[in-house]
């Protein structure tokens, strides 16, 4: 598999502050590659650096199997989806879009011709000659991601392209933006905090915190296999419990003992974390059959339509979110009842 | 029935009307302001300007020859002197220009934390009254001044130059007295531009250069006309300038006017002269605030 881009133990420092530190990672030729964390993790300056916005205080980026570091970014094969879009206020849909063609000097009936097919891509066919200011957030996000994609770039980059739409159009988004990559192919690296965006649209994933990378792979690896805390929180809000492994046991101070897989490869007595799914979770007056029964108290419910979140507080003081689809629910606990969580051990995972 | 609802409607119609008149009388101070500083004296002017004065004395004659006189009086004197000002005026604005946008554009993207340090550096040459710097150029530039006595100690030149006392003198004047003050417009411009643009620009493909030409300088354009705004209204009628650098080839037409009011004692004819170069301000005036759009001007001075 040819890759198109590669990061070599990049690392970036801004005074004393390191905002990347010692990231590596390549991304496949035709890849929708995330990079997901928190704000301040340093996802964007990687964006940047790829772009050739920033230059890496140390380490090696390569676009297209070519060295990048001293490569202006108006020379790169990289284009970029920014944030706030930067749509040039003063030029039409039409002049933004062929902006980098001109630039390159392509025949004006080229030109012509590409930005018609891009148009056509997202569905704004007659907006050529529209100002910036009379489109909606959503069409503007669409001519900012052509302006991009016309150039044919090896590599497109979108950092936090969604950030500004209200989630219905952000959905909507999410959909589009998975069917342009589909159709033109090209590699996509977006950067964004949103969990739910990264593993729908991802065909694998680079959790970032505090300029790391923790883990990368396939959104269900992410999902199912988190390696750290972190991740495991960070994306779908595990419970995390803390204790000593022993023999298929955590043993939990104040709760008492998870029941979970065996893990060969954990030594006895070793300090773990289990993480457990909210969804995972059953809640109810009474529960059976399940390996992990603990009791609760309900301290808060949210009633959200398709799902009710509850916040359980279990006997040693920890609060748990427990979320519970509303179809097929014979009734909802009211904050101050007593209650029973439990979950079965395969959905008690280790996290070393 | 009907009768009572079209009388209640007259009489709201009314209401609303005087509620109308109600906010046009808080208008009353400014229009006031204007009305008694501003309009008074130009519509005695106004009127003048169609009287004949006749040795020292001014009969209300009720004529259009003064304006007549402007086309024909001294073989055309007075449209070549309107001309060359207006020629003067748009290369003073150019000129300007040309030396503040440099130094906008450098205490913008190079200022750092000292921008507003070199802003208020930049606008230090108005802790000196006008005619002291014409002055000083004079000093400069002048016959007898510190250039040619530079050059001639260099043995560069033999005998002085007569840089002083033409009308390239008085543009000259006129430039380095306006840059200044253009810089603050074109930097306020530069300044709402998105500086990520300019990085949208070059990941496009775009060099500094065409950034600059495809990016900057339309996007500053507000700030470049409200700069014109500033120097060409004034500058067309500018009377000190030419009295004090301009000798007898940098005449403008406000020189044309002062002689008019003083030397000639044909105070109609000033007054024509005044309300041709009125009417001339105002549409240009016109046609740049059209352009640049009211609220762009106003926020920028």
């Amino acid at each position: 598999m040819k890759i198109d881009v590669e990061l070599k133990n990049v690392t970036k420092k801004f005074g004393d502050t390191v905002a990347v530190d010692n990231v590596s990672f390549k991304v496949e030729k035709g890849e929708f590659f995330s990079l997901l964390g928190p704000s301040g993790c340093g996802k964007t300056t990687t964006l940047r650096m790829i772009a050739g916005f920033e230059k890496p205080t140390e380490g090696e980026v390569y676009v297209g199997e070519e060295l990048m570091v001293d490569v202006p970014p108006f020379k790169r094969p990289t284009n970029i989806v920014f944030q706030n879009l930067a749509l040039f206020p003063h030029l039409n849909v039409y002049d933004n879009i062929s902006f980098g063609l001109k630039i390159k000097k392509l025949p004006k009936g080229e030109i012509q011709k590409k930005v018609e097919e891009m148009l056509n891509l997202v569905r704004l066919s007659g907006y050529e000659k529209r100002k910036i200011k009379q489109l909606s957030g959503g069409e503007q996000q669409r001519v900012a991601i052509v302006r991009a994609l016309v150039n044919e770039p090896t590599v497109l980059l979108l950092d936090e392209p969604l950030g500004p739409l209200d989630l219905k159009l952000r959905e909507e988004m999410v959909v589009e933006l998975k069917r342009i990559h589909r159709e033109v192919g090209t590699t996509f690296i977006y950067v964004t905090h949103d969990q739910g965006e990264a593993l729908t649209m991802s065909d694998r994933i680079a959790v970032m915190k505090k300029g790391r990378t923790l883990q990368i792979g396939t959104p269900t690896e992410i999902y199912e296999r988190p390696k750290f805390g972190f991740v495991a929180d960070f994306i779908g809000r595990s419970n995390l419990f803390e204790g000593s492994y022993a023999d298929s046991v955590v043993e939990v101070d104040g709760l008492g003992r998870i029941i979970v897989e065996p893990e060969p490869h954990v030594s006895d007595k070793r300090s773990v974390l289990v993480g457990v799914k909210p969804e995972k979770i059953s809640i109810g007056r009474t529960l059976k059959g399940l390996d992990n029964i603990f009791d609760g108290e309900v301290k808060e419910t949210y009633y959200q339509g398709q799902v009710t979140t509850y916040r359980v507080l279990l006997e040693n003081d920890s609060l748990i979110t427990v979320v519970v689809l509303s179809s097929g629910v014979k009734e909802i606990f009211r904050s101050g009842e007593k209650v029973k969580v439990g979950w079965s051990k395969e959905d008690a995972k280790l996290i070393i | 029935m009907k009768d009572d609802t079209t009388i209640r409607e007259r009489v709201l119609s009314i209401f609303r009307k005087m509620k109308k008149l109600g906010y046009y009388w808080r208008l009353f101070p400014a229009v006031f302001w204007l009305g008694f500083f501003l309009v008074l004296p130009l519509s005695v002017m106004f009127i003048y300007s169609f009287w004949t004065m006749f040795r020292f004395e001014l009969f209300p004659t009720w004529t259009l020859q003064n304006y007549l006189d402007i086309f024909v009086r001294a073989e055309g004197l007075y449209l070549r002197l309107l001309s060359k000002s207006i020629g003067m005026s748009i290369a003073v604005t150019l000129g300007a220009i040309a030396l503040a946008y440099p130094a906008a554009y450098y205490i913008s993207t190079r200022g750092g934390k000292y921008k507003y340090v070199l802003l208020a550096l930049i606008m230090t040459p108005y802790m000196v009254s006008w005619v002291i710097l014409i002055f000083g150029w004079r000093m400069v530039i002048g016959y007898t001044g510190l250039l040619n006595a530079v050059l001639m100690e260099a043995g560069l030149i033999s005998e002085p130059m007569r840089l002083w006392g033409n009308w390239m003198a008085v543009i000259f004047v006129l430039i380095v007295s306006w840059a200044p003050w253009l810089v603050l417009p074109i930097f306020v411009s530069l300044e709402k531009i998105d500086r990520t643009l300019l990085e949208a620009g070059a990941d496009l493909g775009a060099r500094p250069s065409e950034n600059f030409r495809k990016i900057t300088l339309p996007l500053s354009m507000p700030g470049l006309l409200v700069a014109t705004f500033f120097v060409l209204i004034p500058t067309f009628g500018e009377f000190v300038a030419p009295v004090l650098a301009g000798g007898a080839s940098g005449a403008m037409i406000g020189t044309a006017i002062e002689a008019a009011f003083k030397r000639m004692h044909n105070w109609p004819f000033g007054s024509a002269l005044s309300f041709l170069l009125l009417t001339i301000a105002l549409i240009t005036s016109f046609v740049l605030i059209r352009k640049t759009g009211l609220r762009t001007l106003m926020e920028s001075l």
